[in-house]
């Protein structure tokens, strides 16, 4: 056992002790979770990763306001894990993309931390009270990855953290962070599925939801990993919150007899895998039932071996949390193409439309639909129209004739690719941006992606991409106003098809391009020196980055906003504003004397409402962002009814989880995950003075 | 040696940190256990980035052999970490910066973390 961890003094002399071994707890917190059973609603805590089960990201606090954010100031800042571990075990160097927001209950805050270990905080002071008891001993008990949330879990007595980290679902006892002997093997359940080249370990990078009592969980594998044959479908599966044992398997993939099984044709569903809901989950516990977002199926840029619609692929799943019996579904895109995967959090919200009053679940989609249905019978709010999209070119592929268009609320992304939607700052990039596209198909929305191939063109350009549109940052809902708000990141994909290199193993016959790709790596054979690199910058090979399709000198290809907000009257369905998110490029020396508005940092930011404000950062540079590298460090705090920004900071890096909320001690604090590239996560907390 | 002491200057990894002989140890290592998501040719699968050109090199560009030894050896293999013994990272380490063009040198790539954090990664000879 790591001695960085366990059986230290406690060397803050605060209530609760960081050691593990027969520290008895502060009493206050003993008395404390005495009076909060269960997933009860607790005033200025934050008990879900979206602060509740609903996951809507709202909390009703209004200490910090519009009267005083301009006196927001830091309140603690620290790394990602536990500062004596990093002094401990030098070799600790987690990915900066660290997405983890903590829960808040009971006046402690609960997370995982940059590593994927729980650690538990003081809300005041960030001061770590415990890291959890890890797996393994030595050095591979503490090497890992973050997940976006943990688990909270409560029968009054007992209290458990339930995290998914590498290959293990784990019950951490939430006095000490030592592993509950009494849940599956010692405190873990392996949720490894079979894989290609033996199991994969399948923790996921969202976590699990727990409703009642039981533990709830989806997939996460990601997409590209199921061209493979061999790959396991990522079924939905659910554990008994005590015991750990196995209570139902929902089949994301129909087996033979089950329903969906034949929108695999040919007998599709035999061969592959995926599909994992990577997104989330969201629960509603008077109704008893389970709201999970579905991945793409396997090869999602190329259906030829999987003709037909693809259940339950791309789909809002209704299940019932004892049984997971489907109650209802709805698929959001038929034989998906275009990698867009389900990758938002559904959010339940209670509406009033046309004088009747609607349980509701809203589900943000990466190509620009908020898509909402009545989450007791799965009946669409508004009318949801299957029209007529474009056919495939490609060879072997039958991309599926219509797919759904919800007739409310409106698009909150440009979606389909036409030369309107071209930069047009000034002729002369107009012109250019004319240029770039030239080689390229564009179509409306849902045009499939091309072969890339001499004299045939470059392949497709897809808007919204594979990134949204709305990615994992979701919506966040107001339960007061019933406004819906959701940020969506605009940037064009190429979606092109190449010959694949032989492999055994594949269920595509074709790569996912540009060739460019391939082949530019490929001429590093040769290199003889580093020099030779840079004149291959402009070749975009880091992260996917060969994907995304850029405008003149770096520019973005395509009109603004790059990041913006959408905010919806859901009762109604109308757009009530939208905002760009941050200046984007307007200092770029093409733009610089053009003295144009906001443009929007296109990245990866979660938004956090509360009484009268919306929180929001600029994403980060280690994500995906527009332009090249960009995100930003910027937190703003928005008017919540009319999009107008209120106050802004600057932060030591771009926000790269979701922020949340809570009071301690009279104060209320906001907390967000930070990171840049090569710079070690950190959490920031701010508060008033 | 990398005997320096915490105080020593700067060394460039263009005066060769590592040894031939460690990189081919770390080309097997690669191929066993970083190839089936980087490629054998570390041209990456998505995902997984290339770990061979222009990307690799400028995303380490400024930054010390210790930040790469450490994320190797905390996130990797993405199915298995922290499963690499120090010296599998060492020369994995050396096998990459092997195929990116930076020059071998007579001993092998270790050190103790403040050595390595002198020791810098440059696209400037």
């Amino acid at each position: 056992m790591n001695t960085g961890m366990f059986g230290r003094a406690d060397k803050r002399g605060s209530g609760v002790r960081k050691e593990c071994r027969g520290a008895a707890l502060a009493a206050a917190m003993t008395f404390c979770s005495a009076m909060m059973v269960g997933a009860a609603e607790v005033e200025g805590e934050w008990r879900f990763y979206s602060g509740h089960q609903n996951g809507n990201k709202y909390s009703p606090l209004d200490q910090i306001n519009a009267g005083n954010v301009n006196r927001l100031q830091i309140a603690w800042q620290r790394p990602g894990v536990d500062p004596d571990l990093l002094e401990e075990e030098p070799d600790i160097n987690p990915v900066s993309n660290f997405y983890s927001t903590p829960l808040m209950i009971d006046g402690v805050l609960y997370s995982s931390n940059a590593l994927g270990l729980v650690e538990a905080m003081d809300p005041g002071t960030g001061e770590t009270l415990w890291v959890q008891e890890p797996v393994y001993k030595g050095f591979r008990g503490l090497a890992g990855f973050p997940t976006r949330g943990v688990a909270y879990w409560s029968d009054g007595k007992k209290r458990r953290i339930i995290v998914a980290r590498g290959e293990f679902l784990l019950s951490v006892d939430a006095e000490d962070g030592r592993l509950d002997r009494n849940f599956g093997d010692g405190g873990k359940v392996s949720l490894a599925r079979p894989g290609p080249g033996g199991p994969l370990p399948d923790a996921g990078t969202s976590g699990p939801i727990v409703a009642g009592d039981v533990i709830v969980i989806g997939g996460g594998r990601a997409d590209d990993i199921a061209v493979r044959k061999g790959v396991a479908s990522e079924d939905i599966r659910a554990f008994d919150v005590r015991s750990g044992e196995p209570l139902w398997t929902f089949h994301v993939l129909p087996r033979p007899g089950e329903f969906g099984y034949d929108t695999w044709e040919d007998g599709s569903a035999k061969l592959g895998g995926g599909m994992g809901a990577w997104a989330p989950l969201t629960a509603d516990e008077e109704l008893g039932y389970v709201y999970v977002a579905t991945g793409s199926p396997f090869a999602s840029f190329y259906g030829g071996q999987r003709p037909g619609q693809n259940l339950f692929a791309n789909s809002i799943l209704c299940l019932d949390a004892k049984t997971g019996e489907r109650i209802w579904h709805y698929q959001l895109v038929h034989h998906d193409l275009w990698d867009y995967d389900l990758s938002s959090q559904p959010v339940l919200g209670d509406l009033t439309v046309d004088g009747k009053a609607i349980k509701a679940v809203m589900v943000p989609t990466k190509h620009g639909f908020l898509f909402t249905f009545d989450r007791v019978t799965g009946e669409p709010v508004w009318p949801i129209e299957e029209r007529p999209v474009p056919a495939s070119t490609t060879p072997g592929e039958v991309a599926w004739p219509t797919q759904p268009f919800p007739t409310k609320p409106a698009p909150f992304d440009r979606q389909g690719f036409t030369e309107d939607d071209l930069i047009d700052f000034t002729p002369e990039l107009r012109a250019e941006a004319l240029e770039i596209v030239k080689p390229y198909l564009m179509g409306p929305l849902f045009t499939p992606p091309s072969v890339e191939a001499p004299g045939h063109g470059k392949g497709t350009l897809v808007l919204p991409g594979a990134l949204g549109g709305a990615s994992w940052t979701g919506g966040a809902f107001d339960p007061e106003t019933q406004f819906f708000y959701v940020y969506a990141h605009t940037h064009p994909w190429i979606k092109s098809l190449v010959r694949p290199p032989p492999l055994v193993d594949s269920l595509t016959m074709y790569a996912h391009g540009p060739s460019e790709l391939l082949e530019s790596s490929l001429e590093f054979t040769e290199i003889d020196g580093v020099e030779d690199l840079l004149d291959t910058m402009d070749r975009q090979v880091d992260e996917g980055d060969a994907y995304l399709i850029y405008g003149p000198d770096g520019l973005p290809l395509v009109k603004p906003p790059y990041g913006r907000i959408t905010a919806f009257d859901m009762n109604t369905g109308d757009t009530v504003w939208m905002a760009a998110n941050g200046d984007g490029p307007r200092d770029h020396p093409r733009l610089k004397d053009l003295d144009l508005p906001p443009l929007g940092n296109g990245g990866r930011p979660a938004p956090l409402l509360t009484k009268s404000l919306l929180f929001i950062g600029e994403g980060a540079s280690i994500q995906f962002s527009t332009p090249r590298g960009g995100g930003g460090n910027k937190f703003r705090a928005y008017d919540k009814e009319t999009g107008a920004v209120v106050w802004e900071t600057e932060l030591a890096a771009g926000t790269t989880g979701a922020p949340m909320t809570y009071m301690h001690d009279g104060k209320q604090f906001i907390l967000v995950a930070v990171g840049e590239k090569g710079e070690f996560p950190q959490w920031v907390a701010l508060s008033l003075p | 040696m990398h005997g320096q002491s915490a105080e020593a200057a700067k060394v460039s990894i263009w005066s060769g940190l590592y040894s031939i002989e460690q990189a081919e140890y770390g080309r097997q290592e690669y191929m066993d256990k970083c190839s089936n998501c980087h490629a054998d040719n570390l041209v990456g699968m998505f995902p997984a980035p290339p770990l061979r050109g222009a990307g690799f090199v400028t995303r380490w560009n400024g930054k010390s052999v210790r930040d790469i030894y450490s994320r190797i050896r905390s996130t990797m293999p993405a199915d298995e970490p922290g499963t690499l013994s120090r010296k599998e990272t060492f020369a994995i380490t050396a096998f990459l910066f092997q195929e990116n063009g930076f020059p071998a040198g007579e001993n092998e790539l270790t050190g103790k973390p403040k050595e390595l954090q002198q020791m810098m990664i440059s696209l400037e000879k």
